[in-house]
């Protein structure tokens, strides 16, 4: 037999021969056809070149040793796992139940609002709002959620609040049942949505129905969705906000004396809210 | 102490001390095969970890009698994979309707038109930017279709026999085997046309296959 009929059957045993990964008899076999053909013996010099060429390579090197921090790792993975879970839950909701440490009230707003029409209607109501929003600094809707004295303090300290009602979010979860627009706004605009969310949908209802059907005023209730759940979170803050709701004469005071031409307050509560844009 | 006994040890008495030895061995390993099967340092990271919370939660089901190293390599080989199969899925939304207008060889297979599409091509600008013979080396290792690529790390990289790669990749021997010939051979064919493109840009482009 010429040793050319036997080059395809060997050729693929070259890189084994090479390796040392054959068998006595199959070794034996390669070995004699090499030195009968010289296209094999090419063969086999194109697979040491192949390997030296990988072998000369430096390998790539971790930044950081996991080994210290593999007892927090595994744990952190393993609470991250659940964390997933509960998002998934079909009836869960709030798009905050995800984990505490993290900006929980972050998350669910990066979610596409199933609709999005809501959520351009809301943009719109947004937009109307947002330079004065972010003039104000963001303090609007945390102080919607808290009670009347709160609401000066949080004029005052901002940030501090914001803070406060994130770290609430998580527990707030099991509210949810309304796809929350909010989800497509921006967190501190959206708190002013908690009073959607907190009377259980009565004081929405109320709401609607003192607000003459205007899509920007619904639009605007309900892309604050967001934030009404984490109102609802901290159970005696709710009870505070039912009541300054119905104390709108002081609110509506805060709002005329606010430099920002009211808007503080149309963000705040629907009925402020109309009367900001109102003005 | 072996793999084997360090298993053992944590698995008798939670000695965490075991499991980060075992870490500590593998950890660089597993990102370097990581590294070159995926190609992005980042997600060859999530990869340790991962393996090490995978091999955490499996641990007591590992068989002492098999080999501890190939089992966590077949761990971080199938995180790889995941993660090429889901790049794949993401270039394939693109770039499908491109393969049947253009009458691509896919012959209907899904996986082998991404894969044309997928493996690279360098130009002569790129040939002379890379300048280190290793870097064309990676490169080479990079544009190689990914089962002859997955196939030389473990072996050429990474040192494990036949069988053991066999075991970690889900295949025969006779498989491991062609697949590391013919990649061999197919890296060499690449480095040569590359240092020919290196010497003389105008040359053509060059494909891998």
């Amino acid at each position: 037999m010429n040793a050319n009929d036997n080059c395809l059957d060997m050729k693929e045993l070259i890189s084994a021969y090479h390796d040392a990964e054959l068998d006595a008899e199959e070794h034996r076999r390669v070995e004699e056809h090499l030195g009968s053909c010289s296209a094999c013996r090419e063969e086999l010099a194109t697979v040491e070149s192949a390997v030296r060429s990988l072998k000369s390579l430096s390998p790539a090197k971790l930044s950081v040793d996991f080994a210290d921090d593999i007892d927090a790792i595994i744990k952190r993975a393993e609470a991250g796992g659940a964390s997933k879970a509960s998002v998934k839950e079909p009836t869960g909701n709030s798009p905050s139940a995800p984990d505490s440490n993290d900006r929980a009230n972050v998350v669910p707003f990066k979610r596409k609002s199933q609709k999005a029409w809501l959520a351009v209607a809301a943009a719109i109501t947004v937009t109307l709002l947002a330079a004065a929003y972010f003039v104000n600094g963001g303090s609007g809707p945390a102080v919607v959620a808290d009670g009347p004295e709160n609401v000066m303090r949080s004029v005052d300290q901002a940030d501090e609040d914001e803070i406060a009602s994130s770290e609430d979010i998580p527990s707030l979860s099991d509210t949810k049942d309304e796809p929350s627009m909010s989800e497509a706004v921006a967190p501190e605009i959206a708190t002013a949505g908690g009073v959607e969310e907190k009377a259980k949908s009565n004081t929405i209802r109320v709401q609607k129905e003192n607000a003459p059907s205007s899509h920007m005023k619904d639009d605007s209730v309900i892309a604050q969705a967001p934030k009404v759940v984490s109102s609802d979170n901290r159970g005696p803050r709710t009870e505070l906000f039912v009541d300054d709701l119905s104390d709108n004469e002081a609110l509506v005071a805060l709002s005329d004396s606010y430099d920002d031409g009211g808007i503080f307050d149309g963000i705040s509560t629907d009925e402020d809210g109309l009367y900001a844009i109102k003005m | 102490m072996t793999d084997e006994a360090l298993v053992k040890k944590y698995r008798q008495a939670r000695d965490m001390n075991s499991f980060k030895t075992l870490v500590r061995r593998y950890q660089n390993r597993i990102f370097n095969s990581a590294y070159h099967l995926i190609g992005n340092k980042e997600e060859a990271e999530e990869v340790v970890q991962d393996t090490f919370v995978k091999v955490h939660q499996g641990i007591d089901n590992f068989r002492e009698d098999a080999s501890f190293g190939a089992w966590v390599f077949r761990i971080s080989h199938n995180l790889c994979m995941d993660i090429l199969r889901n790049r794949k899925k993401r270039v394939a939304i693109q770039t499908i309707p491109l393969l049947a207008r253009t009458g691509e060889e896919t012959d209907g297979d899904f996986e082998a038109g991404v894969d044309d599409i997928a493996d690279m091509t360098l130009e002569p600008a790129q040939v002379l930017d890379l300048k280190e013979e290793s870097e064309i080396i990676e490169f080479s290792l990079k544009s190689l279709p990914e089962a002859q690529r997955a196939v030389l790390i473990l072996h050429d990289l990474e040192g494990f026999q036949y069988q053991q790669i066999a075991e970690i990749i889900g295949a025969s021997i006779g498989t491991v085997r062609s697949r590391l010939h013919y990649g061999r051979i197919k890296l060499k064919e690449m480095l040569d046309a590359y240092y020919a493109m290196k010497s003389n840009p105008v040359t053509p482009p060059i494909t891998p296959r």
